[in-house]
């Protein structure tokens, strides 16, 4: 089982200095990411869902961030205890990343071709011939028409949509293990959208990679993962099945996460559900569930102490009153 | 039903104009459209970036000045009114925006944000009230959208999205509006806190009778809040009618695609279903169009597409659609049979 492991974190913690006090953006993470899987990562704006992955692979500024502690172990080696070079020997190799504003991940001044090469030359004994051949083969599977006019452009003459395609194509350059997408598509348009998650889809099982899909969006991630993680205040609070997750949610907050989102599918009955109440401020984070203010099955021990990550058959939760399965 | 709005061919182009000796060009960012809004019902405007449905919320409001067309607010021309008549005119009808970062002062306080409507109205000399009793409406305002009284002194950086778009709610009712125009109000909001505004969007519909021109490119969003919905797609409505038939028995291929690709949070039902993929991008609203406007990316497209536009037509009571192939589009199933 242990070589079917591709990555695992443990007990990552990421702080950050700010005027009025540290921020904890990241509380302790700890997962496993098995090879040809694809997991998915859901949060709201402040769950540290992104923060998470910057740490992982030191993408955080340094300072005003920190982190100060846990280890990122892909495929043996910690990443946070490798040297700049052998990181970088990793990172945007076996393991590359797609941000979520396709308008502002391209540098502005250099031509598609050199953003898309550059990285497969840096990391692979590749002539730039070859280099060219693989973007032109990957500009074609991700359906960009005229690959050869679209290389010798600048990213302005594209559309944000075909931008997002030439992140994907540029993070695929190098066969990479593992594709971790940030909001992959959240900027784009609904019917972009649906061409670039099934566009990912296709391509992963095809190049049989891992992907980390983080979103705030549960229907972007319910049709593309095996597994998801659902993080709150920089914890997480939830693990599980993609099916399980919906099918038999335990957490308060991911139940509440998913009676909140107004579904295309079924006919509302009543008010909308809102989960009452405004996320936690991260500063100075006191030792409880981070939930607990907007929690209605609440008692005295969630103030008192965070509760601890149980694993429960092939999931896991933290929360002293779950819902039952 | 009273009409409040009727919009009758309404169009706004803006020149771009690139060096002195290119010929300039013409963006036609709302392209002829014609509708009207009842008294009391949530009309949603919903497309796709670069569509032109917030240019057509701000055109109808002589945000911007319209092109050409017609727009009559309680059978009156708002074209024929100068702008200081037009200005009286504008409160009934208040706006709601985006982004609650970018939409109120952060130099002024939430009482004067709120206030400022009023003091505007004041010094029109068509409010007669007393600086206390501004205060005191300011303070009943606050309470109205769930916020505490007690926040009129503090800045909008010390609330959160939330609680600022609160805020936007609080001001756009400030002058008793009949209706909102709301452009994307929860878009920018995480979903947890998007359900408690739209919850208070409709408590305040029904106790004010207010009307919504709601804005959005959330089709699950829409679907739940709406009376009516448009569709709009370069500068066009392509279809519009009631809420449900618009989703259950789509008439133009464009909003059965748009209504095909919105994720649903349910791995079950996410797996099994089937998408209709568009082709290619939405095309550049610059420069004319030859024949239907969504002709490039149509998977129903026959030859009459290419040549004539198809006008927005009244095909069953209420459900207007502009599709030279909408009999076809209305039996075509998803599973790509009919």
């Amino acid at each position: 089982m242990a070589n079917n492991i591709l990555l695992q974190v443990n007990d990552i913690r990421t702080v950050f200095k700010t005027d009025d006090g540290l921020i904890y953006a990241v509380n302790g993470v700890s997962y496993t990411l098995g090879r040809n899987e694809a997991i998915g990562v859901v949060g709201e704006s402040g769950s540290g869902k992104s923060v998470c992955h910057l740490s992982m692979l030191r993408l955080i500024p340094q300072p005003p961030g920190k982190i100060v502690g846990g280890e990122v172990l892909f495929e043996g080696k910690n990443l946070l205890a490798l040297s700049s070079e052998e990181l970088r020997a990793i990172r945007g190799n076996d393991i590359t990343f797609i941000f979520q504003d396709p308008m502002t991940s391209l540098n502005p001044f250099l031509k598609i071709e050199t953003q898309m090469i550059e990285g497969i030359m840096l990391h692979k004994k590749v002539s730039r011939d070859e280099a060219r051949a693989r973007a032109i083969e990957l500009f074609h599977r991700v359906g960009i028409s005229e690959p050869e006019k679209r290389l010798a452009g600048y990213p302005h003459q594209m559309s944000g949509g075909m931008r997002q395609r030439v992140m994907i194509a540029m993070a695929l350059m190098t066969k990479p293990k593992l594709l971790i997408a940030d909001e992959p598509t959240t900027a784009l348009d609904v019917t972009i959208q649906a061409q670039i998650l099934e566009l990912i889809n296709t391509l992963r099982k095809e190049e049989g990679m891992s992907l980390i899909l983080i979103s705030h969006n549960l229907g972007v991630v319910a049709g593309m993962t095996e597994r998801i993680i659902v993080m709150y205040a920089g914890y997480i609070v939830e693990e599980n099945t993609t099916d399980e997750i919906f099918a038999h949610p335990r957490h308060p907050y991911t139940v509440g996460l998913i009676r909140s989102i107004p579904k295309i599918h079924e006919k509302r009955e009543g008010k909308f559900y809102s989960i009452p109440g405004t996320p936690p401020n991260l500063l100075n984070l006191p030792d409880a569930c981070p939930f607990y203010p907007r929690c209605d099955r609440r008692s005295d021990i969630c103030t008192k102490k965070m509760p601890p990550l149980a694993t429960n058959g092939q999931g896991r939760f933290a929360c002293y009153h779950p819902y039952e399965e | 039903m009273r009409t409040l709005f009727d919009v009758k061919n309404l169009q706004k182009h803006f020149v771009l104009r690139g060096s002195v000796f290119e010929k300039p060009q013409v963006l036609r960012a709302v392209d002829g459209v014609s509708f009207s809004l009842y008294e009391g019902e949530t009309l949603s405007v919903v497309g796709e970036s670069g569509c032109g449905k917030s240019t057509l919320a701000r055109t109808m409001i002589r945000l911007h000045e319209p092109t050409n067309g017609e727009i009559w607010f309680e059978g009156e021309n708002l074209l024929s009114l100068n702008y200081r008549e037009l200005r009286l005119r504008r409160r009934n009808f208040q706006m709601i925006f985006q982004d609650p970062y970018a939409s109120l002062n952060p130099r002024m306080t939430v009482g004067a944000i709120v206030a400022e409507p009023l003091e505007i109205f004041k010094n029109y000399g068509l409010l007669s009230l007393s600086r206390g009793e501004i205060q005191d409406r300011v303070r009943e305002l606050l309470k109205r959208v769930g916020l505490s009284p007690a926040f009129v002194n503090r800045y909008p950086h010390e609330f959160s999205g939330g609680q600022r778009q609160r805020i936007g709610i609080a001001r756009a009712l400030a002058l008793n509006p009949k209706v909102i125009l709301c452009d994307e109000p929860v878009s920018a909001l995480d979903v947890s806190i998007q359900s408690q505004i739209l919850n208070l969007l409709e408590e305040l519909q029904s106790e004010l009778k207010l009307t919504y021109l709601f804005i959005s490119h959330d089709l699950a969003v829409v679907k739940h809040i709406s009376d009516r919905v448009a569709v709009m797609y370069l500068g066009k409505i392509v279809e519009m009618g009631e809420a449900n038939s618009i989703y259950t028995d789509s008439f133009h291929p464009y909003t059965k695609a748009l209504l095909s690709d919105v994720p649903i949070p349910d791995p079950v039902l996410e797996r099994k279903r089937k998408r209709i993929l568009l082709r290619g991008d939405v095309p550049s609203p610059v420069g004319e169009v030859k024949g239907c406007p969504f002709k490039d990316r149509c998977y129903l497209k026959t030859s009459i597409c290419e040549e004539v536009a198809p006008p927005l037509e009244e095909k069953e009571v209420g459900h207007f659609v502009a599709c030279h192939n909408w009999e076809t589009c209305r039996k075509y199933n998803h599973e790509g049979h009919f």
